[in-house]
């Protein structure tokens, strides 16, 4: 579970610093568009993945059998 | 009447069409209308809250905003994706405590866990409030596209009124399921009208999207990083975490219909695993607007920049179509904020003594809203601008309260979190309105620090007079074993 945290924060922190990562904020074009665009492009899709990480987890689907089983758990 | 207009109007009244099929049975019942019967799976959540995503605001003004302040627009496209993540782990908590204790408001959510109807009320009322201009701006928004593809005033009048009677007309009819499904036919046509203008106008402009950046790189390069000025590095910043938190803690009233909705915390969690692939369609108005930089003279109008383009570069019928989406952003999330301003006043506003009388009262409440916001859309059109301003910063106050009431435990009551909101609230009218403040840091992030130095001093105060039962919010496995009898 903490592994999947862990790797949820990446796209977390990534999206979250950007205006204060000097290779990301300044005038400059990666693959023909600006940086900061392709840099939050990238992250914020990086965010689909990571999740899906823990939604598919082994210990999230038992959550799921057991809540449906006998009502959720908080 | 020019091809441009009759295919507006045509778009209008089929975007229409698909909200009153949305309904499957005839309903006196409010949470019915306003829930569905909680009965959505992940597919018709996910369009749902991505209905949510894509305004008037986002079509037009993103377009505008890349246009007047470049890659400071930005801000605009992680911080919804940042606020699912949070969502993914909150969203089902709400989800099972509205269920079970039968809330069908962010106002009843609240009142509910403070045990004070005076809270449901006070919040009810800030959200009608705030959400009014916010509904005004996808009339004028509407209107705004009529305009500036017509040219005519009395066109985009006309279209503004057919429009939103017949918002009003499916709603009243369908409910949230014709929210749903007029979210089906948005989503389709928008992603496809941008899909194309994002190809075609900068290859009519400037011959492709890598030459626009270039052109920019050559003749606007301030624009394509966040430097100081109006847009800064606090700006974006602020900005980004402001709108992340008011989203992530479920401050505006509307997005509640969409997520009670939801036929269980899977479908709830699933929809925002996904979501985020969505929201990356907001960089293309936003490479639209780039586009209008280096073509459009300086000064032109930002929030028309779209449009302007899009005119000199297709054909009168295109047009139509682009306007027809433009309309799809207006009046799908306006058909969502009716469903959720009216439902606040009908449960948390008025009081009602019957059901029956209490769905009588929301749907006189849909009425009269849209009717207000449509006046002041046509005859008083600056009217609210200046309240829109604290729309955003002034439903951001009730973070702290809807934050404490997500907890398991009750660790404040009423009074401290009630003096925060309202001190929040003051401050961010006075820092509006009052010339009182020209940072750039976001100020609903400035309010919330005294109205929450406000909240904990509130708390200390009465933890100091014993007034605090740390009282426990029961569980679902708790109300599952509790013998029906006692329920």
């Amino acid at each position: 579970m903490r592994r999947y945290l862990i790797i949820l924060a990446i796209p977390v922190v990534a999206l979250v610093a950007t205006v204060w990562l000097p290779f990301v904020n300044r005038a400059s074009l990666w693959f023909g568009l600006p940086s900061v665009m392709v840099w939050s492009v990238i992250w914020v899709l990086a965010i689909t993945p990571a999740l899906a990480l823990l939604e598919f987890s082994p210990r999230q689907r038992d959550a799921d059998a057991r809540e449906a089983g006998g009502g959720p758990k908080r | 009447m020019t091809s441009t207009l009759t295919v507006t109007l045509l778009g209008i009244v089929l975007i229409a069409v698909f909200g009153f099929l949305g309904r499957r049975k005839p309903t006196g019942d409010l949470s019915e209308w306003t829930h569905g019967g909680r009965q959505f799976g992940a597919m018709t959540m996910w369009f749902l809250q991505a209905g949510e995503v894509f305004t008037t605001f986002t079509f037009l003004g993103m377009a505008g905003l890349a246009f007047s302040g470049g890659v400071a627009a930005l801000y605009a496209l992680p911080y919804i994706p940042l606020a699912y993540v949070g969502l993914y782990f909150l969203a089902p908590i709400i989800w099972r405590r509205a269920h079970e204790r039968g809330h069908l408001t962010q106002a009843d959510f609240l009142s509910d866990f403070y045990d004070s109807r005076l809270l449901g009320f006070i919040t009810a009322v800030f959200g009608v409030v705030f959400l009014l201009p916010y509904l005004q701006l996808q009339i004028t928004g509407l209107g705004l596209a009529v305009q500036l593809a017509t040219g005519d005033q009395t066109s985009s009048n006309v279209s503004m009124v057919i429009a939103f009677v017949l918002v009003v007309a499916f709603v009243l009819w369908s409910g949230i399921r014709g929210v749903a499904t007029t979210s089906y036919f948005k989503d389709a046509i928008m992603l496809v009208v941008l899909l194309v203008l994002v190809v075609a106008i900068p290859a009519h402009f400037t011959g492709g999207i890598g030459a626009t950046f270039h052109k920019i790189m050559a003749t606007h390069p301030d624009m394509l990083h966040i430097h100081s000025g109006t847009y800064d590095s606090a700006w974006f910043f602020s900005s980004m975490v402001a709108s992340t938190l008011g989203v992530l803690f479920m401050t505006f009233p509307h997005q509640w219909p969409a997520l009670l909705s939801a036929k269980s915390p899977v479908a709830v969690r699933r929809n925002y695993v996904f979501l985020p692939v969505y929201s990356i369609a907001l960089a293309l108005p936003m490479i639209i607007g780039f586009t209008a930089l280096v073509v459009l003279p300086k000064g032109s109008k930002s929030n028309g920049a779209l449009l302007n383009l899009v005119h000199q570069a297709f054909p009168g019928w295109f047009v139509g179509i682009v306007v027809v989406a433009t309309a799809a952003t207006a009046m799908v999330p306006a058909a969502g904020l009716l469903i959720g301003m009216s439902s606040l006043i009908a449960r948390n506003i008025a009081r009602t003594r019957s059901d029956r009388s209490q769905f009588l009262v929301n749907q006189g409440a849909v009425v009269g809203v849209t009717a207000l916001a449509l006046g002041l859309a046509i005859a008083r059109p600056d009217l609210l601008v200046n309240l829109l301003l604290l729309t955003y910063s002034g439903l951001d106050q009730l973070i702290p309260a809807i934050g404490l009431a997500l907890l398991a435990r009750k660790l404040v009551g009423v009074w401290p979190v009630m003096a925060g909101l309202l001190v929040g609230e003051l401050v961010v009218i006075w820092l509006t309105f009052g010339n009182a403040y020209s940072g750039h840091i976001n100020v609903g992030l400035v309010a919330l620090v005294p109205n929450i130095v406000v909240l904990l001093a509130g708390a200390a105060l009465e933890r100091t007079i014993g007034g605090t039962k740390q009282e426990r919010v029961p569980q679902w496995a708790e109300i599952e074993a509790e013998p029906e009898s006692l329920r």
